[in-house]
């Protein structure tokens, strides 16, 4: 399969295959070391190459180079380089930053976050209210205490009631609690109700928490270790007649060798070493203490590589400390590859029923593939050129119209290939990744059906909810990262059956639905049932039957994997709810139309009325429902968006059907 | 008649009411969703809709449409079997879940590494759990009656209950009383403004109690009105007391600060060093010429401010004090007496604080003295200035020990940078020249430097004015302008001995006059520095502890509930009886019954209002549970727990190892999943949550309906025609 896949990429891509790239551990997850540097630059620039305007101020034209430079330089020669991204207006208003600007330098956020005292306090102040207000209210507070530690950001940080203001009682160490004052007021008159209090304030106190990390984390990091510490603590030791033993002994317990090589920088962590863990390059600069010779060495091989390896590779990685040029991290890229290339495959954490191993080249060189080339964007474009052509030519040339889209479709199950490929897993394990499977199925749905019906609807239509989706999936927020599922939907083959069936409806019920809204276009363009439209109606018919029959079984089998894995069948849990309110709609319309109580029309007004049913099912449960006090970061603005569909899809229908009734009753 | 009720049987078989359940359903499922997201509460919205008897009605409603529509179509065809088979399918799901509802067990299972258990409770129940010393019932709230059942002289009814309340532990404080085991209840006073002339007088046993926010200042109030200050000798002295308090952590480092003749000490009043008084104008020269100890009326001080924080606060009979936090709902200890039924106690162990000044010098020279004694006695080398000592304390038949100590005690008493009184005369040929010439220089030189600094003038202005060649090593050393810290005088004096020592041979000599003799062994002394203040060893005196005793009980408070259900502690009032005695309790529901059982009628009964809890036929025992993260990361990968589960009825074993998705199954049915572990830190000792479960219907309805419904769905929709 893989070497399958390998070939098909090969095809396809001959040229655009990358270079053998390096293993590196970022986030829980072993990537190349290319997809590393990209994320890593996005969290802080929310941006994954740099912008030509800027190459100059960051001494770097890609990620990969600033990431290598600055393991070797630390932060400093980058203090002035706009490197962090800002857009939340009340952030910047906050700080008394430019409004215009987006992006800002460290120097510009360290003056502004705990240089100034003022703009200090009108960010720690309300941050600190916001979580004092959160775990005086959060029931593990049984009491009802009204004198709080807030251990969750600043353990030793108190913070009391009295009568309706916060004040600091006491203070930690720490550079933004210092201009903090004993019997400061955080919050005076605070509002009646707190709870609405907490979500005006969550967006601020979430962006000014990611801030505050994001530089804390730009701060530490620093250029490769110096070992003067353990040389000056050596010299007393070794005038003091002690043994070797003893020195070493001694050593160890001030210097712990494994805490030196943990905390040899927070960059590269590119070292392999036991039990999956990986270890930051910077750790090769380190020196222990040896009892042999009684003095400083050279730090011995604490890696999985094997030893001569390893030796070359530190030879490799000094050479480079001294001249960082682009030869140098090649020559040692190449070792680090020589080393990984003995790992692949090979599993590095048990758990029970499952294994992690390390991921084949292929498979890294795939990742690097996927961050590199604007797939989603290609994938847009083959569909729309698809839908162009078609428009144009379809009545010569049905043929192909359909091969155009069966390209795309092509290229859009490449996509998802990649996905799978990579992540070893079915691409439905989060927001994103149904997003492109949803309007795969209905492309799917589209084509199949129209090699039975040969209707031009059903390919434009399914051209259309491809580009309409996966445009959503560019201008929404949804991150497109390839990363770990969550440990609760790491499961059984069922549930992953489970969710495709379902999520797999979805791309029916959109097809349908568009075709619904071609249907009454049509009819109220011509203003009565032409054959045609009768032909629509059935095809409608055949892709809601498709879809009831994967979203029905599909729910259920989700109730008998929540039966085997929780002990319940079913708790009406909104998503739950939300699968049976669609089950239910489906099913009226289903048996309205077989027992004639509704025809072509209704069958038609049917399918869209699902669709918006079934769009929340999707979407609304997860971001409208879900904006309860357990889900952030969903929808800058989402909501608006989503309402609006609804609002135009209501006026829609209602435009279409009245004047029919109308025009019944004067009939 | 027939007629109508063939109607009525059609009616409910009929499409028409189909549709009608199918769409109230639907509605009904959408106000509870958008409920439960307003109110971020499942049990809310159940109240309203799941669980409400319309909602039911309508799932029966379903339930016969279903089987009537079926049943409508006898006799039945070949192009029946489509709609049969997946109604059918539908009828077994229906009729699973009903059975597993009313039958099956659904349960939550706390256990802690290297515990067991096999009993299991149902989170949203609420009962009574009673028991004595040989029996223990689990009594539904709305069934007190049963309690006769396992407890036949025992009566309980419900007198009151409110849906939610909060729980306080009362310890030392309860009220307007104090109290301690062992002693009679003492009064607490309510107090705001801590400089009132108030007439409270503290009773013979020296406790006193207040109810007040003003902490810091009313404990400074209740010390500074029962302290006295003796000063030897008698001279008229300023003080002020430095609470240095935190609401937080206790004393951190209070002190006195006392200012007579220009000159200024303070002495620590927590800690080690309590008591020592410390010269902070003129550190250099040693003590100041006076001594200052406190009187204090020995206090144990409990102040309890208005959010129920206790702050204790003990005051020595010679000024020490001591102090402790306890933050309410948080307790430092718990006893309990005969397993809580004679009640439970909270304990308080604090240091008696009797030591003077006097008894801590007085210990500090006397492991001086033991140590001096003991170097000699092992013949260990003495430093060059001691050595000289001894020898001239042999020659003249003096002991050394005390001799070398009374006159460094003596030297540190005296407020001079050299000491001026030798007891024997010393040999001071044997030192080696450039050594003796340092002395002289020292002796010449160090009674100036110490009129100038005593003048609040800067020494260094001195050396420089004579031209002192290395001045400017001096001033790289100091990190303040002039004039110097006083904190860096001493240093600076060490650095400048060293200077002259390093230099001597280059200084001219001195004439070697008597006036100059008596300061050479201190200035002898100095160049070694061996001061009295470096040398005096840090005792570490153990005292006893005391330790109080005070019954603790609750307080309960009734509180606004909340829209979110499940946060809700309901409270609830009992009135019990028995044959010989009545009595009054409340309890807050205690949500995982892991809490204390409160005892009533005079410790015959335990009480606590708990979740239902039954007994299941295994006994799981958790050997180890994990959280195994992804490389790099504290993003779980996998949640693992190693079991021990024991059939209780044939005492058979299995281990196994269950993780999230990955559960045990016995082999009659009782299912058991990992919930959750907590804490998630790698060494804590970890608890985890089991769900346990037992459907009876799962295999002979509940799946074989979902196979059928599928199977069905599909012939129908794609096969009718081709039957029919």
């Amino acid at each position: 399969m893989k070497r399958f896949l390998l070939l098909l990429l090969m095809i396809i891509f001959p040229k655009l295959l990358p270079a053998l790239e390096t293993a590196s551990a970022y986030k829980g997850r072993i990537r190349p070391t290319e997809a590393y540097a990209r994320l890593w630059l996005y969290d802080f620039y929310h941006n994954q190459s740099i912008k030509p305007k800027h190459a100059q101020a960051f001494q770097a034209t890609s990620a990969q180079e600033l990431l290598w430079k600055m393991n070797f330089l630390g932060h400093s020669p980058w203090d002035k380089a706009p490197l962090f991204w800002i857009h939340y207006a009340k952030l910047k208003q906050i700080l008394g930053l430019t409004q215009s600007e987006d992006y800002f330098s460290y120097n510009q956020l360290s003056q502004a976050l705990y240089g100034d005292k003022e703009s200090n306090l009108r960010l720690v102040k309300p941050l600190l209210a916001y979580q004092f207000i959160k775990a005086y209210l959060d029931p593990t507070n049984r009491s009802r205490s009204e004198k709080i530690e807030l251990t969750s950001i600043a353990p030793g940080l108190w913070l009391k009631w009295v009568d309706n203001n916060i004040i600091v009682i006491a203070i930690p160490q720490g550079v933004f609690w210092k201009f903090l004052k004993p019997e400061m007021v955080i919050l005076s008159n605070a509002p009646k109700q707190l709870s609405s209090y907490l979500n005006e304030q969550r967006m601020i106190t979430e962006e000014a928490l990611t801030l505050i990390s994001l530089i804390q984390q730009y701060e530490a990091i620093a250029p490769p270790p110096t070992n003067a510490l353990l040389s000056t603590q050596l010299l007393p030791l070794q005038h003091s007649k002690q043994s070797p033993k003893e020195i070493a002994l001694s050593l160890e317990s001030q210097f712990p060798l494994r805490e030196r090589i943990e905390k040899s920088g927070p960059l590269l962590k590119i070292l392999p070493g036991a039990r999956g863990e990986w270890y930051p390059l910077n750790a090769l600069h380190l020196q222990t203490y040896d009892a042999k010779q009684n003095t400083l060495v050279a730090i011995p091989n604490f890696t999985l590589f094997s030893d001569e390896l390893f030796v070359e590779i530190r030879h490799a990685y000094l050479a480079l400390k001294n001249d960082l040029s682009e030869d140098n991290i090649e020559n040692l890229k190449h070792l680090l590859q020589k080393g990984y290339e003995a790992l692949e495959g090979k599993p590095y954490k048990q758990a029970t029923n499952k294994t992690l191993v390390y991921p084949s080249i292929t498979q890294l060189q795939a990742e690097k593939f996927y961050y590199q080339y604007p797939l989603i964007e290609i994938a847009i474009v083959l569909y729309a050129m698809g839908l162009v052509v078609g428009a144009l030519t379809y009545a010569k040339h049905p043929n192909l119209t359909f091969t155009l889209l069966l390209i795309a479709f092509v290229f859009h199950s490449l996509i998802l290939c990649l996905r799978c490929f990579i992540l070893q897993r079915p691409p439905v394990s989060n927001m994103f990744e149904t997003v492109i499977y949803v309007p795969w199925i209905a492309v799917l749905t589209g084509l199949l059906l129209w090699l039975k019906y040969r209707n031009s609807t059903l390919l434009f239509s399914a051209a259309f909810s491809a580009i309409a989706l996966l445009l959503l999936l560019k201008v929404s927020y949804l991150s497109a990262n390839l990363e770990n599922v969550q440990a609760v939907l790491d499961s059984q083959y069922w549930l992953l059956v489970h969710v495709l069936m379902v999520v797999g409806s979805y791309g029916a019920f959109i097809l349908s639905g568009i075709i619904g809204h071609c249907y009454l276009l049509s009819y109220w363009k011509h203003n009565k049932e032409t054959e045609e439209n009768k032909f629509l109606s059935k095809i409608i018919l055949q892709s809601l039957y498709f879809g009831v029959a994967l979203l029905i079984p599909g729910t259920i089998l989700g109730g008998v994997w929540a039966a085997e894995s929780w002990g319940r069948f079913w708790d009406w849990d909104p998503k739950e709810s939300w699968a049976f309110i669609s089950c239910c709609t489906y099913l009226i319309g289903i048996h309205a139309y077989r027992f004639h109580y509704i025809h072509h029309f209704g069958l038609a007004l049917c399918s869209i009325i699902g669709l918006m049913i079934i769009s929340f099912t999707w979407y609304g449960v997860n971001y409208i429902l879900g904006t309860g006090l357990h889900s952030y970061g969903f929808g800058f603005g989402g909501e608006i968006y989503y309402y609006g569909y609804l609002l135009i899809e209501v006026l829609f229908l209602s435009f279409l059907s009245i004047p029919k009734r109308i025009q019944k009753l004067g009939v | 008649m027939m007629k109508y009720l063939k109607n009525f049987y059609h009616f409910l078989g009929g499409v028409s009411f189909a549709i009608f359940l199918i769409s109230s359903v639907t509605l009904f499922v959408i106000v509870g969703t958008f409920l439960e997201s307003k109110t971020d509460s499942h049990r809310y919205a159940a109240l309203y809709t799941y669980n409400h008897p319309l909602f039911a009605l309508l799932l029966w409603g379903f339930f016969i449409n279903i089987l009537f529509s079926s049943l409508r179509r006898w006799p039945f065809k070949c192009r029946h079997i489509p709609f049969l088979i997946t109604h059918t399918g539908l009828l077994m799901i229906l009729g699973g879940v009903l059975i597993k509802h009313y039958y099956g067990i659904q349960g939550s299972m706390g256990i802690i590494e290297g515990s067991g258990s096999h009993e299991i409770f149902y989170p949203e129940s609420y009962v009574l759990s009673i028991e004595n010393q040989n029996s223990k019932a689990y009594i539904d709230l709305k069934s007190l009656g049963d309690v006769k059942a396992v407890f036949p002289e025992l009566k309980v009814g419900l007198a009151g209950h409110t849906p939610h309340s909060s729980e306080i532990f009362e310890s030392w404080i309860k009220g307007n009383q104090g109290f301690i085991y062992g002693f009679p209840p003492f009064e607490v006073y309510q107090v705001s403004d801590p400089n009132l002339p108030f007439s409270v007088t503290t009773p013979d046993w020296n406790i006193i109690a207040f109810q007040s926010d003003q902490v810091e200042d009313l404990a400074k109030s209740i010390y500074l009105r029962h302290l006295e200050l003796d000063v030897t000798p008698n001279i008229p002295v300023n003080y002020s007391l430095d609470f240095d308090f935190s609401l937080v952590e206790g004393f951190l480092e209070p002190k006195l600060v006392i200012q007579a003749q220009n000159e200024t000490m303070y002495l620590p009043l927590y800690g080690s060093e309590a008591l020592i008084n410390k010269n902070i104008s003129t550190p250099y020269l040693g003590s100041l010429p006076f001594t200052v100890d406190l009187k204090q009326k020995p206090i144990l001080l409990f102040i309890q401010d208005h959010q129920n924080d206790l702050y204790f606060f003990a005051f020595g009979r010679h000024g020490e004090v001591y102090s402790n936090v306890f933050r309410s709902n948080a307790l430092t200890s718990l006893m309990s007496y005969d397993n809580g039924y004679l009640g439970y106690a909270t304990q308080l162990k604090f240091p008696c604080l009797s030591q003077s000044r006097w008894d801590k010098e007085q210990a500090s020279i006397h492991l001086l003295r033991n140590s001096l004694d003991e170097g000699i006695k092992e013949g260990s080398p003495l430093s060059p200035p001691l050595e000289l000592l001894r020898r001239a304390c042999e020659k003249n038949q003096l002991n050394f020990t005390e001799t070398c100590i009374a006159y460094l005690a003596d030297w540190n008493r005296s407020h001079q940078l050299l000491h001026s009184k030798i007891i024997p005369e010393m040999d001071w040929d044997a030192l080696p020249e450039n050594e003796l010439k340092t002395c002289y220089w020292m002796a010449v030189l160090f009674p100036e430097i110490q009129s100038h600094l005593i003048q609040g003038k800067d020494f260094l202005e001195l050396l420089q004015e004579r031209e002192w060649p290395l001045v400017e090593q001096l001033q790289a050393l100091r990190q303040s302008t002039a004039p110097c810290n006083i904190e860096e005088i001493g240093p600076l004096l060490t650095a400048f001995t060293y200077q002259l020592h390093s230099i001597s041979a280059q200084l001219p000599s001195i004439n070697p006059s008597e006036e100059l003799k008596p300061l050479l062994f201190a200035a002898y002394l100095r160049l070694y520095n061996i001061t009295y203040d470096v040398i005096q060893p840090q005792p570490t005196l153990t005292s006893n502890l005391i330790e109080l005793e005070c019954p603790l009980t609750t307080r309960h408070q009734k509180e606004t509930p909340s829209e979110k259900l499940e946060d809700n502690l309901p409270m609830i009032t009992l009135a019990l009886a028995d044959e010989s005695s009545k009595d009054i309790r409340t309890l807050t529901y205690d949500r995982y019954g892991r809490g204390l059982k409160w005892p009533i009628l005079n410790g015959k009964y335990l009480l606590r209002f708990q979740p239902k809890y039954i007994s299941i036929p295994y006994h799981v025992r958790l050997h180890h549970a994990r959280q195994i993260n992804y490389s790099n990361s504290s993003q779980p990968y996998s949640f693992e727990s190693d079991l021990i589960i024991t059939d209780r009825r044939d005492h058979s074993s299995v281990e196994k190892t269950i993780s999230m998705n990955h559960v045990h199954e016995t082999w009659d049915g009782y299912r058991f999943y990992l919930a959750s572990i907590t804490p998630p830190t790698e060494n804590a000792v970890k608890q985890i949550q089991i769900v346990v479960n037992h459907d009876p219907a799962k295999y002979i309805l509940t799946y074989p309906g979902a196979i059928i419904l599928t199977i069905g769905i599909i012939l129908l929709f794609w096969l009718k025609k081709d039957l029919s």
